[in-house]
C-alpha cells in the first residue's frame, strides 16, 4: 500500500499548504479494497450510464435510483453505485433492511420524515470542526441532532435485530443539545458579533451589559427626572449627538439654576448644553456596552463551537449511519414505486432474471406504454454465451444493459427490476457497448474497440460478466466477422468460462451454436406487416435470419432509388454468402488452439524475428552459463524497446 | 521578470513579495475595505466577475491594472472565481492599521482551490467534492480521495485500470500529481483533465 500511503500524504500536505489547518473532522482514513468491490472496468461506468447519461437529454441510473431525502444519503448512494459489493453477507444485510422498510411502510415513512429535518449533518459538523460555522448554522445543527433520539427509539422498538444494532450505533448527543439550548439563542443571526447570539443567564457580565444597553432609555428618563427635581429645572432634557455624546440641555431662562459641577460644553442661541461626570460615565458604559457585548458574545460563541467540536467523531458517525438508513429506506420507497423485488444472491455461477426490465428506460416510456420484460438466463454449462442477433432498434443493447444494471442494483443492496432474480455473485463486469470515436486523441472507432476488447479478454475471471455489443463494427465485414468469431470462441474455451452476452449483426456467428455446446442463439422478435416493422421486443431462441437494415433505412426516409438498388444488392450478396457459409461450417471451426501457440514465432514482428534468428544460430554446446545469461539480458532489452 | 527601475510603492512591493509565492492563483489583496487584484489577475478577475478594470499608480508614472470589490462581497465573488476553475489566495491585513506607523502587515490566510472547498455556494449538496492525489509506482498506482467538506478520506492501490475506474467513479474536482510523474498521468488519462 506504499503508493496509496504516499498519495494520502500528498492530500494532507496540500491541505497544509492551502492553510487549512483545522481539520479535526478528518478523523480516519478508510481503504477501498479492490477485493471487496465488483470490478467495473473503465468503460462500464460510462457505457452503462451509471452516474451520468451519455447524452444531454438522457437519464442516468443514479437519477432513477436516488430517492434519498438527505444530501449525505445522496452522496453515499453515488459511492455505493460505483462500488458494488462482492460479499454476500454485507449485501444481504442491506437487503434485509430494505425488506424491513418495505414491510413496515408506516415506520418507514416516519423515519423518512425525521430524516428530512436532518439536512446535511455531515457538512455542518465539518464546519464546526473547522470553526467556520455561524450561529444560525449551529442552531440548525442542533435541530438536526434532536431528530436522532426519536429515530433511535423507533429502531430500538422494532423487532428487527439489525435495526436494533443500528440504533446502538447512534449517539443521542444529549450533552451537545443541552449545551446549545442553554447557550445559543433560538433564532440567532448569521454574524457572531452583532448581538442577539447568546442567551441570558450564561454570563454575568453579558447580562449586566445587556441591562445597560436595553434599559438605556429608562435610565436616561430616570436621570432626567432626578435632575429635574434636584435642580428645579422643569424643561431639562437629556439628548445625544455624535459630537458630544450625551448631554443635558437647559434653556437660557434656567441658566442660573445650573449646579456648579455641571460642565458647559456647547452654547446655542437659546440653550446651553452641559455634561456631568455621571452622564459621561454612563455614556462610556452604554457605548462601550455594545462593543463589549459583541466581543463577549463572540468569545462565548467560539467557546461553544469548540465544545461542540469535541463531539465531531460521534456526530460524524451518526451522519454516516443516517446516510445509510436514508439510502436503504429510499430503496424501499423505490421498490414500492417501481415494483422491484428482492434478489436472491448465492455463491453459484448462474444468473437468472425473470421478467427483467431496464430500470432507466422503463421510467422514460410514455404513460400507457409498458416495458416489455424478458427472461435472461446465463450459466457456465448450457448457456454461457448468448449470441443475440436481430435488426437495429429492436432492443439488443437495452437487453444487454438491463442485465448488467439489474446485477449492479442487486449487489449494491437494492431490489431489482425483475419479478424474480437469482444471481450468482459477479465479481467483474466488462462492457463494450456502442461505438465511441476518440478522434481527438487520434484513435479510430475500431482502434478504441479493439483496445477495450483486448483489455477485457486479458482480465476475465470465472465470475465475470461480459457484455459485447456489435464487436467488429468499425472495420470491413470479413475482418469483423472473423474477429468476432475468434473472440466468441476464445471466451467459450477459456477455463474461467465467463458469462457473456454478445449482440451482433453478423448472422455467421449463429453457426457457433453448432460447434460449441455452451453457446446459444437468441433473437429479438419483430413482426413484418405491410412492409412495416413492428418491434415486439421479446427475446426468443434461435438466430434471426434477416437483417432489416433496409427496412429501417426506408422508415428513415431514404430515396426510393436507393432502397431499390439496396434490395437488389442484398439478394446478390446473400446468395454469395450462402455459399461462403457452407464453406465455413464444413471447415472444422477456426484453427485449433495448438496452432495459435506456435504463431508467436510466425508473427511478422521484426523484433521477434530478430530474436528468433539469433536463437536459431546459437550453439548451446559452446555457450558458457554467463554468456547465456548475457544473451538473455540482450533479448530482454530488445523486447523492452 | 524584473524590469522595474522605477521605484515601487511600498504597497506594490509587499504585493509582489506575496504574489511570487502564489503564481498560479488569483491573489485577493486586502486594502482597507476592499479586496483588490492587480496586473494579470485583475484582467482575469474583471472578465470572470464582470467588475470594472481600472488602473492604479505604481511608483512614478507607471500604472498597473486593478480590479477589486468590497470585502463584505467576498462570498458573492469568491464562488464565481472558483467555479471558473481559478485558484484563489486570500491575503488579509494581519494587524489593525490604527496600531502601526509603517505599512500594515499582510499575509495569505487561505488558498482556495477547486478540490479544497467547503463554501456552500460552490458546492452541490448532492455531490461530494473530492481532492485526489495519485502516485505512480511501476505499473501500479496509489490514489487517495479527500473531501474537506465532509471529512471523508479514502485511499486505494491497484493497477492503472483500477485507479482509472476509481477516478471515473469519484470524479475528483482536483488531482495532485508529482511534477515528474506528469507523463504517466497523461498517458493514462489523456487530455481529459485541465492541468496547471
Amino acid at each position: 500500500m506504499n503508493a496509496a500511503i504516499i498519495a494520502a500524504g500528498v492530500c494532507l500536505h496540500y491541505l497544509n499548504e492551502t492553510h487549512h489547518n483545522q481539520v479535526q473532522h478528518i478523523q480516519s482514513i478508510s481503504r477501498i479494497d479492490e477485493d471487496e468491490i465488483v470490478r467495473l472496468d473503465r468503460f462500464t461506468i460510462r457505457n452503462l450510464e451509471l452516474l451520468q447519461p451519455a447524452n444531454e437529454n438522457g437519464v442516468s441510473l443514479i437519477q432513477v435510483l436516488d430517492k434519498t431525502v438527505t444530501p449525505m444519503g445522496a452522496r453515499l448512494l453515488k459511492k455505493w453505485v460505483v462500488l458494488p459489493l462482492k460479499d454476500m453477507v454485507s449485501i444481504n444485510d442491506r437487503l434485509s433492511i430494505v425488506e424491513y422498510a418495505q414491510h413496515e411502510p408506516e415506520k418507514r415513512d416516519q423515519v423518512i420524515d425525521y430524516l428530512k429535518s436532518i439536512g446535511d449533518l455531515e457538512r455542518l459538523i465539518s464546519k464546526v470542526a473547522m470553526c467556520r460555522v455561524n450561529p444560525r448554522e449551529l442552531q440548525q445543527l442542533n435541530r438536526s441532532i434532536k431528530q436522532i433520539a426519536p429515530i433511535k427509539l423507533l429502531f430500538l422498538n422494532s423487532n428487527d435485530e439489525k435495526l436494533i444494532g443500528i440504533a446502538n450505533q447512534l449517539h443521542d448527543c444529549t450533552w451537545v443539545i443541552d449545551k446549545i439550548d442553554k447557550v445559543l439563542k433560538l433564532d440567532p443571526p448569521v454574524a457572531a458579533n452583532k448581538g442577539e447570539v447568546i442567551n441570558t443567564g450564561v454570563n454575568e457580565d453579558l447580562d449586566e451589559l445587556r441591562k445597560i444597553a436595553y434599559s438605556g432609555k429608562d435610565y436616561l428618563l430616570q436621570m432626567q427626572q432626578q435632575e429635574q427635581q434636584r435642580t428645579g429645572i422643569s424643561s431639562l432634557k437629556i439628548a445625544y449627538n455624535n459630537v458630544f455624546g450625551y448631554y443635558l440641555e437647559v434653556t437660557n431662562v434656567h441658566k442660573d439654576k445650573v449646579p456648579a459641577e455641571w460642565m458647559r460644553k456647547q452654547t446655542l442661541t437659546n440653550a446651553e448644553r452641559y455634561i456631568t461626570e455621571e452622564l459621561k460615565q454612563y455614556e462610556d458604559k452604554i457605548l462601550g456596552a455594545e462593543d463589549k457585548m459583541g466581543a463577549i458574545e463572540e468569545r462565548l460563541y467560539m467557546e461553544l463551537v469548540v465544545a461542540v467540536g469535541e463531539y465531531v467523531g460521534q456526530i460524524q458517525q451518526n451522519a454516516l449511519v443516517l446516510a445509510r438508513i436514508d439510502c436503504l429506506f429510499s430503496f424501499a420507497v423505490l421498490a414500492e414505486k417501481f415494483h422491484y423485488t428482492r434478489p436472491q444472491l448465492n455463491e453459484g455461477k448462474k444468473i437468472l432474471l425473470k421478467d427483467s426490465r431496464h430500470p432507466v428506460i422503463e421510467q422514460q416510456l410514455k404513460i400507457g406504454d409498458a416495458y416489455i420484460a424478458n427472461d435472461i438466463f446465463l450459466d457456465q454449462e448450457q448457456q454461457q454465451v448468448i449470441i443475440l442477433t436481430g435488426p437495429n432498434m429492436s432492443g439488443k443493447s437495452a437487453l444487454l444493459r438491463q442485465t448488467a444494471l439489474n446485477i449492479i442494483m442487486a449487489q449494491i443492496g437494492s431490489f431489482v427490476a425483475s419479478s424474480y432474480a437469482e444471481i450468482g455473485l459477479v465479481d467483474k463486469i466488462f462492457t463494450r457497448v456502442g461505438a465511441s470515436d476518440n478522434i481527438s486523441s487520434g484513435e479510430s472507432t475500431f482502434m478504441v474497440e479493439m483496445t477495450e476488447t483486448a483489455s477485457i479478454l486479458n482480465n476475465i475471471s470465472d465470475r465475470s460478466l461480459i457484455l459485447l455489443d456489435e464487436i467488429g463494427r468499425g472495420t470491413s465485414t470479413y475482418d469483423g466477422v472473423s474477429i468476432a468469431w475468434a473472440i466468441a470462441d476464445f471466451i467459450c474455451n477459456h477455463p474461467a468460462k465467463p458469462k457473456t452476452l454478445f449482440a451482433t449483426h453478423y448472422h455467421e456467428l449463429n453457426d457457433l451454436e453448432k460447434t460449441h455446446s455452451s453457446i446459444r442463439n437468441y433473437h429479438i422478435e419483430i413482426k413484418e406487416s405491410n412492409q412495416k416493422i413492428i418491434f415486439l421486443r421479446k427475446l426468443k431462441e434461435g438466430g434471426s435470419e434477416h437483417s432489416f437494415g433496409i427496412h429501417v433505412a426506408k422508415m428513415a426516409g431514404m430515396p426510393q432509388i436507393v432502397i431499390g438498388k439496396a434490395k437488389q444488392m442484398l439478394t446478390q450478396l446473400e446468395s454469395q454468402r450462402e455459399d461462403l457459409g457452407e464453406n465455413m461450417s464444413t471447415k472444422k471451426g477456426m484453427p485449433q488452439m495448438s496452432n495459435i501457440q506456435l504463431s508467436m514465432f510466425q508473427l511478422n514482428d521484426p523484433i521477434l524475428e530478430s530474436i528468433r534468428n539469433e536463437l536459431l544460430v546459437l550453439d548451446l554446446n559452446t555457450l558458457s552459463p554467463i554468456e547465456a545469461l548475457m544473451k538473455l539480458n540482450e533479448f530482454k532489452k530488445t523486447l523492452n524497446k | 521578470m524584473q524590469k522595474k527601475e522605477v521605484a515601487e510603492t511600498p504597497l506594490m512591493k509587499q504585493y509582489n513579495q506575496i504574489k511570487t509565492k502564489y503564481p498560479g492563483a488569483i491573489l485577493l489583496f486586502r486594502v482597507g475595505d476592499f479586496y483588490e487584484t492587480f496586473g494579470k489577475d485583475a484582467i482575469k478577475a474583471s472578465q470572470i466577475l464582470g467588475i470594472v478594470l481600472t488602473k492604479r499608480a505604481n511608483g512614478a508614472a507607471s500604472h498597473i491594472e486593478l480590479a477589486g470589490f468590497p470585502h463584505h462581497a467576498l462570498d458573492t465573488y469568491l464562488p464565481k472565481l472558483v467555479r471558473a476553475g481559478q485558484r484563489v489566495a486570500i491575503c488579509d491585513q494581519l494587524e489593525d492599521p490604527k496600531l502601526t506607523k509603517t505599512i500594515v502587515k499582510r499575509g495569505v490566510t487561505e488558498l482556495i482551490t477547486p478540490g479544497v472547498s467547503y463554501n456552500d455556494k460552490i458546492l452541490d449538496h448532492k455531490v461530494s467534492n473530492y481532492l485526489a492525489a495519485i502516485h505512480f509506482e511501476d505499473s501500479r498506482a496509489g490514489v487517495s480521495f479527500l473531501d474537506i467538506s465532509t471529512g471523508e478520506f479514502m485511499a486505494a492501490e491497484g493497477d492503472l485500470d483500477y485507479v482509472d475506474k476509481l477516478i471515473q467513479g469519484f470524479k475528483p474536482a482536483e488531482i495532485i500529481i508529482a511534477k515528474n510523474q506528469y507523463k504517466q498521468f497523461q498517458s493514462l488519462f489523456g487530455d481529459r483533465f485541465y492541468m496547471y
